[in-house]
């Protein structure tokens, strides 16, 4: 399938036959989710693919169109209902009736940022072992008895959580909640399981290998985050996974699945009093225990401008990583960064996009993202192109970077990317799956509980001033890092000039 | 003038024998037709103040020549670059600056266009659309930087991914007459040669009111939206319906076989065997087959290659919906220290046995279990639920399709899984490409 700009890519299989690896693990970044597009609560490990728009010279019969009164009233959706177990266990349901699905999600509160030094990727090797067997279950067992519900148990750690996901038919929810508690229990750990799973994390790492969006991604947060646990890869190193053991497995759960250290939110055509006895029946025997979180050094940044070259001499383009550090998902800062980084880096009508695709051709896909997590996470331009094109392309990055900073942005742009912003909000409200998502993060990041409601608001508060400042304080420019994966014979000579080079070969460290 | 829609009330029953349940789904699509040949296929939904509006083409690689390869995906492209009343770049910022999204997919047998946006801005969504299908500006300007904005996709997802350019590797190897040969964004040359003359014809013959299908979901009265529509499209003159695709591919009488070199960090594999057309009795129960084989762990080829001998990294199989015979395709993704050869050998192993033993009952309803599932995670949203219903009209000639292929899974056998796969996936009409990484 040949889209007209990337949206879904991983692990997805298309009905129209599309090549699609059928890998276990989605990466999910590069890939542009269309809900994690609209979310504005952005799922934490994927960038926020927040929205566009430039406006720059723009006619008079447009301004009429952008002045009607708004579209749409704030989305008033009922609250989840929140019940909080005995055993600390916090529980919310919505109740959707519209069709016979119901998804759930059990939210750990560590991931890969939890990881020990030296061991990246426990988080990870952990989540995925607890479907290899578990409740005196084997793992062929546990995979036959989802599967044959047509239902779906998936597990992963982002950064900052581990999500164990399903989705059942709804008549299924009981027998879809009794795997869930098994799994997260109740799991084996065998020695076989742990050794056959680190082998897939292996082989798994040597075929990201070859995702040059994701590859570059690796890079560029090693860099910019250097020792913190943002700058490992959340599915660690050959040397890393090499080195877990099933004590470590058994170990970081031990330390970390607590029911006084987990959410679980349901949606779908369910009631919530039935749910909430099934949920007390299945988990309610979960013990409590004291759970010590690590907490999260500061990050630091970069400070003036550094490119790093890694070297991947078949490829005919440059794969290119711009920027320096964002913003935690609490800060106040977030909506005006949203609308900032709308009007620069997000849709067909980002500065980035026209300037770079649309006026030069350069490019198939350029964007901005701020992934935003508990601690400071990236600001990040990323972007392709041939391999002669590649200083082109970084030239004309940094002059959209240069005039965003000197300028801001002007009426109309805001008001154009507000529209879009609230125009597109309910589309990340659309089905059990997406509301399952928005609530998990208001709950994981500690956000107003009326989030939902008061997006529309929050948006439009944000002024011209607000995105100066955010421009002139985040969307780095002196201070920036530059990491170009590609043929670093072709690519030195037109990268000199953007500031110290420093070579990297590609296999090292993994 | 209209014809008087026909209403047709979906009821999706799913049947399980494991809890003797039945899920009851309501789906209520209206069709219209304009007197210009325009098909409209309508469904309410007002749950949310949004609506997917989905124009469907029918066009995509299968209608190109050699020489034109790629051409249906590179006018996708231009039809974002501006038509006569909304000028070049209006397209996308008048409709993001109303809260809507667009996007776009082209694939060998439909070029499919949508834009999801707050329910109150569809007239304003119709003019958009309605301006570009009646007269697009097709200029040098743009043809000139749409090519290099191809020229990079086709880099990014063909030429610098390997699972890409195996596909394409594997299509051109087992076709040898048919346009499925090239890859939907077709040889770089022939986007370089590709003129604005050749665009005009296209847009001409494949984007007339008669080649299309609109699809609406979401909440919006259909009367009203039909009305619209019939004010913006109805002066849109029709054309002579575009030339058939004839060429049929001969039948493949023998192994076809290629290395595939390339510097990559693992061995990969790709086998396809010659398929059916959509339009064939057997395409359900090949759903089922590709299921049984390569949809979750408790697979078979999942099992057998990544599970228990360690042999893959990953196992998947796609059987593609085509209008024209299509090619049943496995992928595998080889650990680096295993052998492709032996990794061959326990694919076809798992082949055979599909064909010589019956599939257990518990196994078979599996299958069927996942499909219907899918099907209804399907209509989650509007976009899917339009999406969805395109596809089935487009595909099937009908989309009311949809109201019985829950039924066609139910009704597939076990000796129907083993007769088809004996019918496909046969030694003689099977294509394979092997990956051996080159040490850079």
């Amino acid at each position: 399938m040949m889209e007209r700009m990337r949206r879904a890519v991983g692990g997805e299989k298309g009905r129209m036959g599309e090549w699609a690896y059928g890998s276990r693990k989605v990466w999910e970044y590069g890939s542009v989710g269309v809900r994690a597009f609209y979310s504005l609560l952005p799922y934490p490990h994927t960038p926020i693919r927040l929205l566009p728009f430039p406006f720059r010279l723009f006619a008079l019969f447009l301004f009429l169109l952008l002045t009607a009164p708004a579209h749409s009233a704030d989305i008033v959706l009922p609250s989840p209902q929140r019940t909080v177990l005995p055993n600390g266990l916090t529980v919310l349901i919505l109740p959707q009736e519209k069709l016979p699905l119901v998804v759930f999600r059990m939210v750990i509160r560590a991931g890969a940022a939890a990881d020990p030094d030296g061991k990246a990727g426990l988080a990870n090797l952990t989540a995925s072992l607890l479907k290899q067997g578990a409740g005196g279950r084997t793992a062929a067992q546990m995979a036959e008895e989802v599967e044959f519900l047509g239902g779906s148990l998936e597990a992963e750690s982002t950064y900052d959580a581990t999500f164990i996901t399903g989705q059942f038919l709804s008549r299924d929810m009981e027998k879809g909640l009794s795997l869930l508690a098994d799994i997260l229990i109740r799991p084996s750990f065998t020695d076989e399981e742990v050794e056959r799973e680190r082998d897939q994390m292996l082989a798994t790492l040597a075929q990201s290998r070859e995702d040059a969006e994701y590859l570059a991604d690796i890079f560029y947060n090693r860099f910019l985050f250097g020792r913190h646990p943002y700058g490992r890869p959340d599915l660690g190193t050959d040397t890393s996974v090499a080195g877990l053991t099933r004590l470590d497995v058994v170990e970081f759960h031990r330390r970390y699945y607590a029911p006084n250290n987990a959410f679980v939110v349901v949606v779908g055509d369910v009631k919530p009093a039935e749910t909430i006895r099934l949920v007390t029946l299945l988990f309610g025997t979960w013990s409590r225990r004291a759970v010590v979180s690590r907490p999260l050094p500061h990050t630091t940044g970069l400070q003036g401008r550094r490119v790093w070259l890694v070297d991947k001499p078949d490829m005919t383009q440059s794969q290119v990583c711009i920027g320096n550090l964002g913003i935690p998902r609490n800060h106040p800062d977030f909506f005006p960064v949203v609308v900032a980084n709308t009007v620069f880096g997000e849709g067909f009508t980002s500065r980035l996009m026209n300037e770079v695709r649309v006026n030069r051709g350069l490019t198939y896909s350029i964007g901005s993202v701020f992934p935003a997590r508990k601690e400071r996470g990236a600001f990040l331009i990323y972007t392709s192109t041939r391999n002669e094109t590649t200083g082109d392309l970084i030239d004309a990055v940094l002059a959209e970077l240069k005039r965003f900073r000197e300028d801001g942005v002007s009426e109309t742009e805001l008001a154009a990317a507000q529209q879009y912003l609230r125009g597109q909000f309910p589309l990340s409200l659309e089905g059990p799956e997406a509301l399952v998502e928005q609530i998990a993060l208001i709950e994981l990041y500690q956000l107003p509980a009326d989030s939902i409601r008061t997006y529309s608001q929050r948006i439009q508060a944000v002024n011209r001033a607000d995105v100066l400042r955010v421009a002139r304080q985040y969307f780095a420019y002196e201070s920036l890092g530059i990491v170009v994966l590609g043929n670093t014979a072709q690519v030195k000579p037109q990268v000199e000039r953007f500031g110290p080079v420093e070579a990297h070969v590609f296999d090292e460290e993994w | 003038m209209i014809r008087r829609p026909l209403l047709l009330v979906l009821f999706l029953l799913i049947p399980s024998e494991s809890f003797g349940q039945r899920v009851q789904v309501p789906l209520t699509v209206t069709r219209h037709r304009l007197e210009n040949g325009l098909q409209i296929l309508a469904r309410e939904d007002h749950s949310l103040p949004v609506i997917s509006f989905y124009t469907f083409f029918r066009v995509g690689s299968r209608n190109e020549t050699v020489g034109l390869t790629g051409i249906s995906h590179l006018f996708e492209h231009l039809m974002f670059n501006g038509a006569k009343k909304y000028g070049s770049k209006e397209f996308d910022r008048v409709l993001e600056a109303n809260g809507g999204f667009s996007n776009a997919y082209t694939i060998t047998d439909m070029t499919s266009y949508y834009q999801n946006f707050p329910s109150d801005k569809l007239e304003l969504i119709i003019d958009l659309d309605s301006d570009r299908m009646a007269s697009l500006a097709l200029t040098e300007e743009s043809l000139r930087s749409e090519r290099e904005v191809v020229k990079e996709e086709r880099g990014l997802r063909i030429d610098n991914e390997v699972s890409g350019a195996m596909m394409e590797q594997l299509y051109a190897l087992a076709y040898l007459a048919h346009p499925y040969r090239w890859q939907t964004v077709g040889w770089m040359s022939d986007l370089d040669n590709i003129t604005l003359q050749d665009c005009r014809q296209f847009f001409r013959t494949y984007y007339a009111p008669n080649n299309a299908v609109i699809v609406l979901s979401g909440d919006f009265k259909t009367e009203e939206a039909v009305a619209l529509i019939r004010t913006y499209y109805g002066g849109i003159p029709s054309q002579p319906p575009p030339r058939p695709v004839g060429t049929i591919e001969p039948e493949q009488r023998g192994e076809r076989r290629a290395v595939f070199q390339k510097p990559a960090e693992l061995p990969a594999l790709a086998v396809g065997y010659h398929g059916p057309s959509v339009r064939s009795e057997d395409i359900f129960v090949l759903e089922v087959l590709e299921v049984l084989l390569a949809r979750g762990e408790s697979s078979r080829l999942y099992r057998r290659l990544v599970y228990e001998e360690q042999a893959a990294v990953s196992v998947s199989a796609a059987f593609p919906w085509m209008l024209d015979p299509g090619l049943l395709t496995f992928s595998v993704e080889v650990k680096p220290d295993q052998k492709t050869e032996e990794v061959e050998g326990l694919l076809y192993a798992e082949i055979e046995r599909l064909k010589q033993e019956p599939v257990p009952d518990r196994e078979l309803r599996k299958a069927k279990n996942i499909l219907q599932a899918e099907f209804v995670k399907g209509l989650e949203t509007n976009n899917g639920t339009a999406d969805n219903i395109g596809m089935y009209e487009l595909l099937f000639g009908d989309w009311s399709m949809m109201r019985t292929a829950l039924d066609r899974y139910e009704a597939v056998t076990a000796e129907d899984v083993a007769r088809v796969a004996r019918a496909y996936l046969s030694d003689s009409s099977r294509t394979v490409v092997t990956l051996i990484p080159e040490v850079e």
